[in-house]
Order: C-alpha cells, then sequence, then structure tokens
C-alpha cells in the first residue's frame, strides 16, 4: 500500500472510531436523559402529594398566613417557661418599704349590768396607726394563657413574707354616765411592732406583647389593684397592750367595764380584719424575649447591613407569632460593608 | 483527506456537545438526585404527622431573604486551589423537597492568566447541609456542601480555545470540595440570645436584684419546602444549670426528613 493510501486509510479509521464513539456517548446520553426525565416527571407528581400533605398542616398554614421574611414561632408552653424563670429567680425576693400611715378605726359602747339593770360604761376608741411596712414578696410560678390583642394573661400568686413595720397604737376609753363616779376617762398612747401576716395574693395582669425593630418584648400591664394586707402585733407588743389596759382594769379606774381579755382580743380582731395598700407597679418590668431579628449578617466575610421592619404580630392559641420583612440596605456604593477583606481561598 | 479530516473534526465536536450535555445532566441529575431523597423523607414525616417538630419555637426564613443577602455581596472572587480564579456574579437560592439549594453563576479563568485570553462559566451547585446555632453569638448558621459543578467553555470571538477547552476539563476533574470555600456558610438573620437580662430596680418602695436567666437552645430540626427554611429550635430558660446557649449538635436536612 501506498504511503499517501495508508494515511488516507488511518485518517478514515480513527474518523469511523471517534464518529462510533461520539453515537454511542450521544445514544447512552439519550437514554441517560430519557431516565432522567422520567425521575423528574415522577418528581413532580411526589411534589405535588406532599404539597397536599403541607397545605393539612396546621403548623404550616398558621405560619405561612403571617407572612414576612423571617417568622419566629414561639409556644406559650415557652414564653411560660421564660415567665416562670422570671418570677421564680427575679420576682423571688423584692423587697418593699411601703410608707403606708394607713389607719385602722374601731370604736365600742360597752355596756354593764348593775342593779339598775344595764348600763352604758363607757366607749373605748381605737386607732392604730401602720406607719411603714417593710417586707419581701415572693412571686411563685405563674398561670399563662394567650388573651385578646396580642397579651398574655397571667395569673402570678405573689406571697407578702417577712414584713413588719412600726405601729401607733392610740386607745382611748370614754366613761360615761353612773360609771364616770367611778371612772375615769383615760388614754394611752404607744409605739409598737408590727407585723403582717404571711398571706399568698393573686396577683392578675397580663404582657402586652411588642415588636420593636430587632425583637419581641413582654410589657407588663397590671391594673393598680389594691390588696388587704392583715397585721398584728409583736409578742412583745401585745404584752405591752395587755400592759396598758390592766392598768386601768381597777376599781377606781374602769375595771368595773374593762375586760382586759376580751379587749385584746377585739383589737386584735380588728387588725387582722386589714388595710387595703396598692403594689407598687414597678414590681412587673418589661421581658425582653431570647430571640431576635438581626440587622447584619455576615455573609463570605461581609457584613452585610439589614433593614428589619415588624411584618405581623399575633398571638394565637397555637403560638405567639412575629413576622419580619428584612431588606438589605445597599450603601450609595451599592456593595455590602466588608467586615473583613476577602482573600483567595486555597 | 480533507474529508477525512473534516469527519474527525465533526466527530470531535459531536463528542464534545455530548461531553458538555453529560456534565449539565451530571449536575441536573445530582440536584434532582437531593430533591428526590428530600421529598422522600418530607413526605414520610408528614405522614408521620410530623411535619415539622414545633415544641417551643420555630425559625422560618424566606429563600427571597437568602439570595437578597448573597445577591448583596455579588460580584465577589475567589481563587481556588491557587490555579483558578472564580467571579461569582449571580445566586440563587431555592428551598424546596427538603432541599436547600444554593446555586452560584459565574466565571472561571486560569488564576495565573489574564481573564481576557479565556475564560469558562461555571454554575456550583451547593445543598446548605447543616444548620446550628453559633455558640458564641447565638447566630443561626446554615454551612454550604458542593453537589456539583457544571463548567461550560466560551468561545472568544467565536473560535474555540484550547486554553478553555483545557480550563473546563481541568475544573470538571477537581474535587468538588475545593469549591466549598465559594458559599461555605449562609447566616439566618435571627439570634438566640444567651440569657435574659432583667436590671435592678430601686424605686424607693422596690428594691429588686438584677438577674440574669440562661437560655439553652440548639437547633433540633430543619426542613425545606414552599420556599422556606424551617429550623425547630429546643430552647429553655433554666437557672438551674447555668450555661451558654449550645449549638449543638447542628441539624440537617435528612434524608428521612428528620434532622441530626
Amino acid at each position: 500500500m501506498k504511503p499517501g493510501h495508508r494515511r488516507r486509510l488511518v485518517a478514515a479509521v480513527l474518523a469511523v472510531a471517534a464518529l462510533a464513539a461520539a453515537l454511542a456517548t450521544s445514544g447512552r446520553w439519550r437514554s441517560a436523559a430519557e431516565r432522567f426525565e422520567g425521575q423528574r416527571a415522577q418528581h413532580e407528581r411526589r411534589r405535588e402529594e406532599f404539597a397536599a400533605l403541607a397545605a393539612a398542616d396546621p403548623v404550616v398554614t398558621e405560619a405561612l398566613a403571617q407572612g414576612g421574611d423571617v417568622i419566629l414561632g414561639i409556644r406559650p408552653a415557652l414564653v411560660e417557661d421564660v415567665l416562670r424563670e422570671v418570677a421564680v429567680h427575679y420576682l423571688d425576693r423584692v423587697a418593699l418599704d411601703l410608707p403606708l400611715e394607713k389607719q385602722v378605726h374601731d370604736t365600742h359602747e360597752v355596756k354593764v349590768g348593775t342593779f339598775l339593770g344595764k348600763i352604758s360604761a363607757g366607749t373605748w376608741t381605737l386607732d392604730v396607726t401602720i406607719h411603714r411596712v417593710r417586707g419581701v414578696l415572693r412571686a411563685r410560678p405563674p398561670r399563662v394563657v394567650a388573651g385578646t390583642d396580642n397579651t398574655l394573661a397571667v395569673d402570678v400568686p405573689v406571697v407578702l413574707q417577712e414584713a413588719h413595720g412600726a405601729a401607733t397604737v392610740h386607745f382611748a376609753w370614754d366613761s360615761r354616765s353612773l360609771a364616770s363616779v367611778v371612772c375615769r376617762d383615760f388614754e394611752a398612747r404607744k409605739r409598737l411592732d408590727g407585723e403582717v401576716i404571711a398571706r399568698e395574693y393573686p396577683v392578675s395582669g397580663a404582657f402586652q406583647l411588642s415588636a420593636g425593630p430587632e425583637r419581641l418584648r413582654l410589657e407588663p400591664r397590671f391594673p393598680p389593684r389594691e390588696f388587704r394586707i392583715r397585721v398584728d402585733l409583736t409578742d412583745r407588743s401585745w404584752a405591752e397592750v395587755r400592759a396598758a389596759i390592766e392598768e386601768q382594769d381597777d376599781v377606781t379606774k374602769c375595771g368595773l367595764g374593762l375586760d382586759p381579755d376580751k379587749l385584746v382580743s377585739k383589737i386584735r380582731e380588728r387588725l387582722h380584719e386589714g388595710f387595703d395598700v396598692k403594689l407598687p407597679r414597678s414590681l412587673f418590668r418589661p421581658v425582653d424575649f431570647p430571640a431576635a431579628v438581626r440587622q447584619d449578617v455576615t455573609i463570605q466575610d461581609r457584613r452585610v447591613d439589614l433593614a428589619v421592619q415588624t411584618h405581623a404580630l399575633r398571638i394565637t392559641p397555637a403560638a405567639v407569632w412575629y413576622g419580619a420583612d428584612v431588606h438589605t440596605r445597599i450603601g450609595p456604593e451599592g456593595a455590602a460593608t466588608p467586615s473583613a477583606a476577602a482573600s483567595p481561598v486555597r | 483527506m480533507t474529508r477525512s479530516l473534516a469527519g474527525l473534526a465533526l466527530s470531535a465536536l459531536v463528542l464534545a456537545a455530548a461531553c458538555h450535555r453529560q456534565t449539565a445532566t451530571s449536575a441536573e441529575q445530582a440536584v434532582l438526585e437531593r430533591r428526590r431523597e428530600g421529598l422522600a423523607g418530607l413526605t414520610a414525616a408528614a405522614r408521620r404527622g410530623a411535619l415539622l417538630p414545633f415544641d417551643k419555637m420555630l425559625v422560618v426564613a424566606d429563600e427571597g431573604l437568602v439570595r437578597q443577602v448573597i445577591a448583596a455581596t455579588l460580584p465577589f472572587e475567589r481563587v481556588i486551589l491557587d490555579r483558578y480564579r472564580i467571579e461569582v456574579s449571580r445566586a440563587e437560592v431555592h428551598f424546596d423537597d427538603g432541599f436547600g439549594l444554593v446555586r452560584l453563576d459565574g466565571e472561571a479563568s486560569f488564576a495565573d492568566r489574564p481573564d481576557k485570553e479565556g475564560h469558562a462559566e461555571v454554575t456550583v451547585f451547593g445543598g446548605l447541609d447543616v444548620v446550628a446555632l453559633d455558640p458564641d453569638s447565638g447566630v443561626l448558621r446554615g454551612s454550604v456542601k458542593v453537589i456539583a459543578l457544571d463548567a461550560r467553555r466560551v468561545n472568544v470571538y467565536g473560535l474555540r480555545s484550547f486554553m478553555v477547552e483545557d480550563l473546563v476539563e481541568q475544573l470538571g476533574r477537581e474535587r468538588l470540595d475545593a469549591f466549598s470555600a465559594l458559599a461555605s456558610s449562609i447566616e439566618i438573620p435571627v439570634r438566640l440570645e444567651g440569657n435574659v437580662t432583667l436590671p435592678a430596680v430601686e424605686l424607693g418602695e422596690v428594691r429588686i436584684a438584677a438577674a440574669t436567666i440562661p437560655v439553652r437552645a440548639a437547633v433540633a430540626d430543619v426542613k425545606a419546602f414552599r420556599g422556606k427554611l424551617w429550623v425547630s429550635v429546643d430552647i429553655s430558660a433554666h437557672t438551674a444549670t447555668p450555661a451558654p446557649p449550645t449549638a449543638s449538635p447542628p441539624a440537617r436536612p435528612a434524608p428521612d426528613g428528620s434532622s441530626r
């Protein structure tokens, strides 16, 4: 074979081989492409199946209904958890110092039996002034339920304990008629120590959910309300009261009409009825929820500033929903702010 | 001879076209495969009635937001393996079918040669693989794993360049994780604080000491569908065992629809 013919033959064989390889590859590709298209069609059918399942999921539908680029859903149990911790560890030792100047007043006519029948021996008057109460307030775990207008209704029992204060007891005896012949009027004024009877007070209010630019905040909404505080005197103070009355329990004074036991019991009863005080509103503080939508992110070593705007805030029985619209802030140069030099990565 | 050479060239062209179709199809196939796996997991979870574990907190991020955030950093350039210069100019993000897809488009050239000598078009397909809370900042962060690369030649002035052919061929041979620097992580603009801080109160009538209540948080589950990334977070506030927010274990959208 001439060299020219051989070269032509080799070139032709190579061309045919290359074409055959290409066609074989192309054929394989065609069959792979058909398989791929089949898989894609099957995938589309499965997507429709899943779409129907997802549309029936209450969490999915409720979350999507809020709208926004970022949605935070918080179960009431978590809010309750946070508020419980706040109550237990923040409101567990609230020091109160209430300048009360509260007064308890009582008066009573004393009648005694004589050979002339029952006559009025006189009238005693009691005035107790509680000057101030210092004590420790302790909150118990609260109960939280979703309320209206984006509020969480809260019932928190608080216990005022270890409370004591200063009181002035003024006791006056005004003898009447026949009794005044032998009974003289008298007055006693004692500065005494009082104490508050420990008791649990149910405090009801709400936390209003508000959305700042970044985070959720729970603002306390506790209407002013009076709570009845029942007081007592210390044993030592009672002893002083009793001594003052017994001092008058003499036939030349008023022993005719005064029974110290009865009178002490009466004073005690009256003090135990108590008086109303308002709990300071500053007791409850705003609580920032520990989840926030950030105003910047870092991508590829670059900081991207974001503008965050509340889109929706809603409380449903299922969750607290917070939706935010988030947009990138493009500077005048139209680029993100580099937070670190972008360097080649190897 | 001329006819034979022409035939050879034609065959080479057919072969080259078939090869490129293969590259593109491989990438699409890889993406479809991830979507099929993800969708199967989602469907199974939905049938079990456990599509979204939502015991404490749910964070939902829209794909448009993540796309917008990445787009704000474009264009950017990276040199990969000291050999390729890749400029990313376009980004797409899709949260669907149980799979968080990040697609980056751009141009590749040899790092040691001027770009004008020729470049290839590249598309990097990445999957949002792991979502976790950063232990220091409490920021929700996802890491992207490259699952496919499609490199296509670009003819300069209608002429084919052997350098570009070489570039496409070499890019196709590289390990996929070499390109992870193009999209290594994505931050979701949500931060979970390490504690709830309550200030001290000194208001005459009331005195309350300041309190710091530690918060523990960890990603429990991640799913992607309906154009959203759904992140279930286990979070609790407890003072008994103070600890900063933890990021472990990170969660990833898994084939069975649940996270790890």
